[in-house]
């Protein structure tokens, strides 16, 4: 899906990332981890093209990102920012129309489109309210479902990828979890999705693989039972904490 | 819960018709009043007198024409700078965009004293001027206050008052060379005036503003997706990059031209979209229409409160437009200060 190769970007004399490639597999959800400051916003904005790495390459589905127009990556892949909730006075179903705007569609389809999300994701009680009057989860709930209404089309969801910076980072933990599971359902409908997280058991309940980063380098990465380790997360965090494995309900979880 | 998104649009249109249709009607009595009050009363409903025609096609209507289009652009101006600089505080005449045109039309008008021109390429030079004008200062503007991020309503009126007071210096000095016909065209046009509008300036005016709302209505949406941030924008698919040179260029040129004939009508862009914001909430397919609509009436109707206070003789619009205009910037920024305070 993403492959990032050598990758490095700095700042003056601070280096954010360096040295990260990796191959995003397809139709998985994969977690970036990593302490504050560990760089994994910036990951993620290179991943997006919206920050040039100073050296390495990004290529998204085969291409490099600077072959892709603008019109064409909106189409196929779409970015939630971790934060800044917006002030626009409209009704959460006109911003949510807005998303496709790009596509230049007859009103009723978008409205179709539109309406399917807002039934998957269950924002029923949300769509008329206005958008400035939404709480911080509230807000999350619609901004996933923004993101998802700008890549529905009529393949559904096939190739499409999803980035996400925190998404949960002001749901409780029932919303959390439902998120997760609308993720699940994002990929079984062939989509694939990044996540940065902050919660270690969430994505290692949830997500398929893990980007460890600290300080900007790549610490571990792969399928989440290999990286998920209590040494990997030991030194990715500097704490010394245990994993507790619950064999009944087959999950692992990071405790202090 | 099944949500109806078809019944839900069909209220709302339903409601924006009934909007649309007052403020027509407003428009319209605004159009009727501009066509029969001034120093000749004109009754509309006895058969008309030559002379009352020739006051109608010739003075009246043209002039009507023009506090129409002008009104209509200035107030999209505000509109889609309110939009961009993401403050509501906006305005073409407020962060000297509008002075900038000023003063290059009036050096325009100086230069039109010592060069020889045709009265048809003087129709084109003065709006040239005005909006190279306009440019520069808009460009200035947006280098000095940034518009990369958020703009800053200090930063935003303190780089307005920097380019007003330049402005406001050269046309000084404009004035100084110029003879004493010219000061008197300079003085009268500074403070907003449509009288001696002809049919060729009100017609280039409307066509430019026609023009204008065209592409504003094309971009709304991407408008509205800019609002939010540039980079959340360029993610949903808009060259960000292309649609702020075309809004620049676009708010430059409507500004030259509402200012360009007339003189600085003040504060339509700032007082305007507010109005219609209460009106019509912030939708932009929605609110541009509306701003139209009021923009026009507003205008329209200061231009006859201006002919019809003092007749016979008149007064300059840019002040009755000014003393509303005050009052109401006062307000907003009473009621912004709590943002203020925060920034």
């Amino acid at each position: 899906m993403i492959e990032c190769r050598n990758i490095c970007f700095s700042i003056g004399s601070s280096t954010l990332l360096h040295d990260i490639s990796w191959s995003f597999s397809p139709r998985k959800i994969t977690a970036i981890l990593g302490a504050n400051g560990a760089g994994k916003s910036t990951f993620m904005r290179t991943l997006l093209g919206g920050l040039k790495p100073n050296s390495g390459s990004v290529e998204y589905q085969g291409k490099s990102l600077r072959q892709w127009s603008l019109q064409e990556l909106a189409l196929s892949r779409a970015y939630m920012a971790q934060s800044g909730i917006v002030r626009l006075g409209i009704s959460v179903l006109d911003y949510l129309l807005l998303a496709r705007v790009h596509r230049r569609e007859d009103q009723a389809i978008a409205d179709r489109y539109v309406q399917d999300v807002i039934q998957t994701l269950v924002l029923d009680s949300l769509v008329f309210k206005n958008i400035d009057e939404l709480s911080g989860g509230e807000y999350q709930r619609v901004e996933l479902a923004r993101a998802w209404s700008q890549l529905v089309d009529e393949n559904q969801l096939q190739n499409k990828l999803l980035l996400l910076d925190e998404p949960a980072s002001a749901l409780d933990i029932n919303q959390s979890q439902k998120l997760y599971h609308y993720l699940k359902h994002f990929v079984a409908a062939g989509g694939s999705v990044v996540v940065v997280e902050h919660d270690l058991n969430m994505a290692a309940k949830f997500c398929d693989e893990i980007i460890l980063l600290r300080d900007g380098e790549c610490l571990a990465a792969g399928d989440k039972h290999g990286v998920f380790t209590e040494a990997n997360i030991n030194s990715c965090f500097n704490v010394s904490g245990h994993l507790v494995r619950d064999e009944n309900r087959n999950t692992v979880s990071f405790s202090l | 819960m099944q949500i109806d998104i078809a019944q839900w649009r069909a209220i709302h249109n339903q409601r924006q018709r009934f909007i649309y249709g007052w403020l027509a009607a407003l428009l319209a009595t605004a159009l009727v009043l501009s066509l029969t009050q001034g120093a000749i009363h004109i009754n509309v409903f006895d058969s008309l007198s030559e002379l009352h025609q020739r006051v109608i096609s010739e003075i009246r209507a043209p002039r009507a024409l023009m506090t129409m289009a002008t009104g209509a652009g200035l107030a999209i101006c505000g509109l889609v700078l309110q939009a961009m600089c993401r403050n509501p505080l906006a305005d073409p005449g407020l962060v000297g965009v509008a002075q900038g045109a000023a003063l290059f039309a009036s050096l325009a008008i100086l230069l039109s004293g010592f060069i020889v021109i045709s009265p048809l390429e003087s129709l084109f030079f003065v709006p040239t001027m005005a909006f190279i004008g306009a440019a520069i200062a808009l460009f200035l503007l947006l280098v000095i206050a940034g518009y990369r991020e958020t703009m800053n309503t200090l930063v935003l009126i303190l780089t307005g008052v920097a380019i007003n007071a330049g402005a406001a210096t050269l046309l000084g000095l404009i004035t100084f060379i110029a003879d004493d016909n010219t000061l008197r065209l300079i003085t009268f046009w500074q403070m907003g005036s449509y009288s001696g509008i002809d049919w060729p300036k009100a017609f280039l005016a409307t066509a430019i503003v026609a023009v204008a709302i065209g592409i504003f209505w094309r971009q709304a949406n991407a408008i509205m997706l800019l609002q939010i941030g540039e980079k959340h924008a360029e993610y949903q698919g808009v060259d960000v990059t292309r649609l702020k040179q075309t809004l620049l260029i676009t708010v430059a040129i409507v500004t030259a031209v509402s200012v360009c004939f007339t003189g600085i009508v003040g504060f339509v862009g700032l007082v305007v979209p507010h109005i219609c914001r209460m009106l019509a909430g912030t939708q932009l397919r929605i609110l541009l229409p509306t701003v139209v609509l009021v923009g026009a009436a507003l205008v329209t109707f200061a231009d006859v409160a201006a002919r019809i206070v003092i007749i016979p003789a008149e007064l300059p619009i840019g002040l009755l437009t000014s003393a509303l205009g005050v009052p109401f910037f006062l307000w907003l920024i009473l009621r912004e200060k709590r943002k203020f305070s925060r920034d």
